[in-house]
């Protein structure tokens, strides 16, 4: 974790020291570990101890900040989804609700993941937060993956270019990725974002012979 | 019951850079469609759009999600100008 992820504090009491760290990073005061680190008999009389304590976000700060915002999206939404932290570094989303907050295709995760890195890291440039739900990204890189093989098999049969939904970039690399290694078939993304998609060009009538 | 008006002004307040011009209500329509309308101040209207309307599709279909339980209709639009 990264070394401006650490508070050095004294305080009175731990507690204090919770409040101040999370205030400072809009986190929680459950979102951080207070560790006493020295404890100061009272020189000051009256005041009591002092204790010098070091505070550490649980988590990167990024998915602690974008898990708070899904908890407040979610019960503003009344879906009984719950948000966990991964130990991939992923925010999954978990309960009964799931699959309306998948939707269809996975637009409303998509969609859910768009806001939730627009506000999350508005502050510091994180990492990007990667969204999913019990197995969702698994599940549709398979049907990707059957995507792709079968508008390479129809590029090939017609020997036209076959053009793929609008995908995010996330899915288009999943398209690339599987038929990287097919010599019929050659594949690019056009347009732009949101509706940039993947074009599966047939090799022998191919970008080669047509490109300006 | 899914509140779309907080849902709505909970995103909206955290987008742009004049929270305090944000105004965010909900009216039902004679059809019983849930309307919600966004004001912002003018400098944030881009914002909240996002390019090519990326964002302002993105806050109606979580406000539509919220929607599926009740079985409701719901439609979140913006002002441009005033």
């Amino acid at each position: 974790m990264n070394d401006n992820e650490v508070l050095v504090l004294d305080v009175p009491a731990v507690e204090e020291a919770r409040k101040t760290a999370a205030v400072q990073w809009g986190l929680d005061p459950r979102d951080v570990d207070v560790k006493v680190i020295e404890e100061e008999k009272s020189f000051f009389g009256l005041l009591g101890r002092k204790l010098r304590v070091e505070v550490r976000p649980v988590a990167p700060l990024v998915l602690l900040r974008g898990r708070n915002i899904l908890e407040k999206l979610l019960l503003l939404m009344d879906l009984s989804v719950t948000p966990e932290i991964t130990e991939e570094g992923r925010l999954n989303l978990s309960g009964q609700d799931a699959g309306i907050i998948i939707g269809k295709y996975g637009e409303t995760l998509k969609s859910m993941e768009f806001i939730v890195n627009l506000i999350a890291r508005d502050v510091d440039e994180g990492e990007k937060i990667y969204l999913d739900s019990d197995g969702y990204r698994q599940r549709r890189e398979l049907s990707l993956q059957r995507l792709a093989l079968a508008a390479a098999r129809k590029a090939v049969r017609k020997g036209k270019p076959t053009y793929l939904e609008p995908m995010t970039s996330w899915e288009r690399r999943i398209v690339h990725m599987t038929l990287k290694e097919n010599s019929e078939v050659e594949t690019r993304s056009v347009g732009e974002t949101p509706s940039r998609k993947v074009v599966v060009w047939p090799l022998r009538s191919g970008p080669s012979s047509r490109r300006r | 019951m899914a509140d779309y008006r907080e849902l709505v002004d909970f995103i909206v307040r955290r987008l742009v850079t004049d929270p305090d011009k944000v105004q965010v209500t909900a009216e039902n329509d004679d059809r019983g469609v849930i309307s919600i309308m966004i004001r912002v101040a003018p400098e944030d209207v881009g914002r909240v759009i996002g390019k090519r309307g990326a964002t302002i599709n993105a806050i109606r279909l979580l406000a539509k999600a919220g929607a599926v339980k009740e079985n409701e209709r719901v439609d979140v639009d913006i002002r441009e100008e005033e």
